[in-house]
């Protein structure tokens, strides 16, 4: 849609664009600052799942359980320690990290399908924990009344300092997908995606690879946590349920998968709408929904590629059920390939 | 090309909506000369819209009665009517804080009443205490929430830790259970009420055959009625609210096994017996704040009226929302005539007379003293297909 728009210009109409998110405070009211804050929680939280998903094309339905690990750590550290903020997000994004390579392991020896399934389970696994961990979680009730975050100095407690600290915040992490996209990882994990098998012949370490894309993905989500918690003041397991990890899902699919800014775009999109078209409450889950299946039919770049913004790397699939036959091999176990593999050594032994 | 034009013409009519609805939403700020805003938040849309619903219903049933009898009777404001606005937080905590920043930002809006959800009043609350908006809290009764003092939050229901307690006194002294199967769902109203009915019933002597936790969205609950079942429970307790009770009954009711059954005050509305069927729901034993047979003159006249402006009886949630409403016109009456004066008001006078609790007094963290040997709820039961007084 803006494609015919020269590179220069959207170049600086992006500059002008983040100059403007830093002057929002000035501009508008607490209530859209607010929201403003939570499209940018929300888009950190899907940059983590876009590297997994978006890039490696591993399907996970697990992903609200590394959001709600970096929350809980977070709101545990600020109500019983006095670290500083950024200690507290060193070790809530590490903490998550490790506990995304512990899931990561599982996509070593299955993938597609399983992969979900088993993401799925592990994120129902978090959310009983939070549930019965009462010592820990505070149980069903949550965490009220963590104190406001001070940033080397900066008093976060006011919702303006807040958002600005989520916008910087928000840049780093965009910036840093960015970088692994372009790196060797990135172009690794798009090589996986489209032929597991192509990519293994080139040398790639297929498994290792999915594991260390699944721990970054759970830190990046890990720092949307925290970034949740200081503008909530509050965790509970409500907000990392299932639907939350598939709203996530929803996110990276219509923003775009393995692109820079589909994240952003697609959390104005989703979390946007909640807020702003409450009337179609019931009716939003069904026309997200149907959105998804049409970028995935048509437009596999999401909104990124319908609006002509910079070079999608979605996959090349023309068709649904192309993709998803993608998605499904790129998860196949390598035991099937050995399988293939025994019946020649054994015909060449004799 | 085709499809460029396709999704070229929706972006602009998504923009186009998104601006018109962003416009619409202004629309009910601004106090008007004559009128005096209020705000009632909860969920109005989702699995727990029917709680939200209930309490707008409460307090705009409150307003419509003062509004038909000339506006507010006395004070700084009097004659001025009451407009009464409603807040979809979906029972989500992020959008209920968003909820609690716009009506923070809508200086019109004098007053709020919510949340229903425990976990979103105690998100949203942070919000509206830093900008001093009075929260009248009725229906959300997690301890945590009045734990310590907040200025701003008056909550006039007492919480889960003294209702599961009564509840397990009630199933030993008044109905004589010998060994209750508990059956609690898996969110905070449940789970604190669970935690505090087996510390009771563990310090009375009561014996718990089997406590199961539920979880949410779960339709089919046959396999824990069973577990119980085989525990050997003489009897049931539900520990929450009316869309679990009512399958769990109807499903205990279909296995035949014939005990009988106790549920909490979240199920106390007509819905449950709707939901689980007139033959089900016979005898089963309700705990209530709120009794809608009582021939006390508040509870009865609210009763009438209310089924004659609504077309149905009041839930329990809008007969709390409804009293909570008579503590804020008080506080109005008395002086007070913005945000912090009606803070400030509710807090000095301390004791109210409403229309259907009668007598409540905040204690220091602004909820109802505890009256010993005076329970807050009584027992009710349903008899032919209605929910009707207890009669053993």
């Amino acid at each position: 849609m803006l494609s015919f728009v020269p590179k220069p210009i959207m170049r600086i109409a992006l500059l002008a664009l983040v100059v403007l998110g830093f002057l929002l405070p000035n501009l508008v009211e607490p209530y859209t600052i607010r929201v403003a804050a939570t499209i940018l929680v929300f888009t950190v939280f899907a940059t983590g799942l876009n590297l997994i998903l978006g890039f490696g094309g591993l399907l996970s339905f697990g992903h609200a359980a590394m959001f709600g690990a970096g929350a809980y750590i977070a709101a545990r550290l600020m109500l019983d320690t006095g670290m500083s903020l950024a200690l507290v997000i060193v070790c809530s994004v590490l903490g998550t990290a490790v506990f995304g390579l512990l899931v990561g392991i599982t996509s070593w020896r299955v993938g597609g399908d399983y992969l979900a399934l088993i993401t799925l389970g592990a994120g129902q696994i978090f959310y009983l924990y939070l549930n019965n961990a009462k010592e820990v979680t505070g149980g069903a009730t949550g965490l009220p009344g963590i104190p406001p975050g001070v940033f080397f100095g900066w008093d976060l407690t006011a919702i303006e300092n807040t958002y600005l600290f989520i916008l910087g915040a928000t840049i780093v992490a965009t910036a840093f997908a960015w970088l692994i996209g372009k790196s060797f990882l990135g172009r690794s994990l798009l090589a996986i995606r489209e032929d597991e098998v192509i990519a293994r012949a080139h040398g790639i370490n297929v498994p290792l690879t999915k594991v260390i894309v699944f721990g970054i993905g759970a830190g990046i989500a890990g720092l949307a946590g925290v970034l949740q918690v200081l503008l909530l003041g509050f965790v509970g397991p409500a907000s990392f349920t299932v639907d939350q990890s598939i709203l996530a899902v929803e996110i990276v699919l219509i923003g775009g998968m393995a692109t820079t800014l589909g994240p952003f775009l697609g959390s104005i999109l989703v979390i946007g709408s909640t807020e702003y078209l409450r009337s179609l409450a019931d009716y939003r889950s069904m026309i997200f929904g149907a959105l998804m299946v049409l970028i995935l039919l048509w437009k596999p770049g999401g909104l990124v590629q319908i609006l002509g913004l910079g070079e999608t790397r979605a996959s090349k699939a023309t068709s649904l059920s192309a993709l998803l036959a993608k998605l499904r091999r790129s998860g196949t176990p390598p035991s099937r390939h050995s399988a293939h593999a025994e019946p020649v050594t054994e015909e060449a032994r004799p | 090309m085709k499809f460029k034009k396709a999704y070229a013409a929706s972006g602009v009519a998504l923009a186009l909506a998104l601006s018109v609805s962003a416009c619409g939403s202004d629309s009910g700020s601004g106090a008007s000369g004559d009128s005096v805003t209020v705000a009632v938040a909860g969920p109005m849309t989702g699995d727990n819209g029917i709680y939200g619903q209930d309490q707008l219903s409460g307090v705009q049933f409150a307003a419509k009665e003062i509004n038909d009898a000339g506006g507010i009777p006395s004070g700084p404001l009097k004659g001025k009517k009451i407009k009464v606005v409603k807040f979809d937080d979906v029972a989500d905590p992020n959008q209920g804080a968003s909820v609690a920043q716009k009506i923070c930002d809508d200086s019109g809006i004098m007053a709020v009443f919510g949340h229903s959800n425990s976990s979103v009043t105690l998100a949203a609350e942070p919000i509206y205490e830093r900008c001093g908006v009075p929260l009248f809290v009725s229906y959300s009764s997690n301890p945590a929430i009045t734990a310590e003092l907040h200025k701003n939050l008056f909550r006039t229901l007492i919480d889960d830790a003294k209702m599961g307690a009564e509840m397990a006194s009630y199933s030993h002294d008044q109905l004589g259970f010998k060994k209750v199967g508990v059956l609690a769902s898996d969110d905070d109203y449940g789970d604190g009420l669970k935690t505090n009915f087996t510390k009771t019933a563990d310090e009375i002597g009561l014996d718990v055959a089997k406590a199961v936790t539920t979880s949410a969205k779960q339709k089919d609950f046959t396999p824990q009625l069973t577990e119980l079942k085989n525990a050997g429970a003489d009897s049931l307790v539900l520990l929450n609210t009316y869309t679990d009770a009512a399958l769990q009954i109807k499903q205990a009711y279909a296995m035949g096994w014939k005990v009988p059954i106790f549920v909490t005050p979240g199920s106390n509305s007509p819905e449950l017996v709707k939901i689980a069927g007139d033959k089900a729901a016979e005898g089963v034993i309700v705990a209530a704040v709120f009794d809608p047979n009582s021939t006390a003159p508040g509870p009865s006249k609210f009763v009438k009226d209310f089924t004659a402006a609504n077309g149905k009886g009041p839930g329990e949630s809008a007969a709390m929302s409804y009293d909570s409403f008579y503590v804020f016109l008080k506080s109005l009456e008395e002086g007070a005539d913005d945000r912090a004066s009606v803070i400030k008001k509710t807090d000095e006078i301390g004791t109210f007379t409403l229309p259907i609790r009668g007598e409540l007094i905040f204690n220091e963290t602004h909820e109802p003293t505890v009256v010993p040997g005076k329970p807050a709820q009584v027992l009710l039961q349903v008899k032919d297909g209605q929910i009707g007084s207890y009669t053993g």
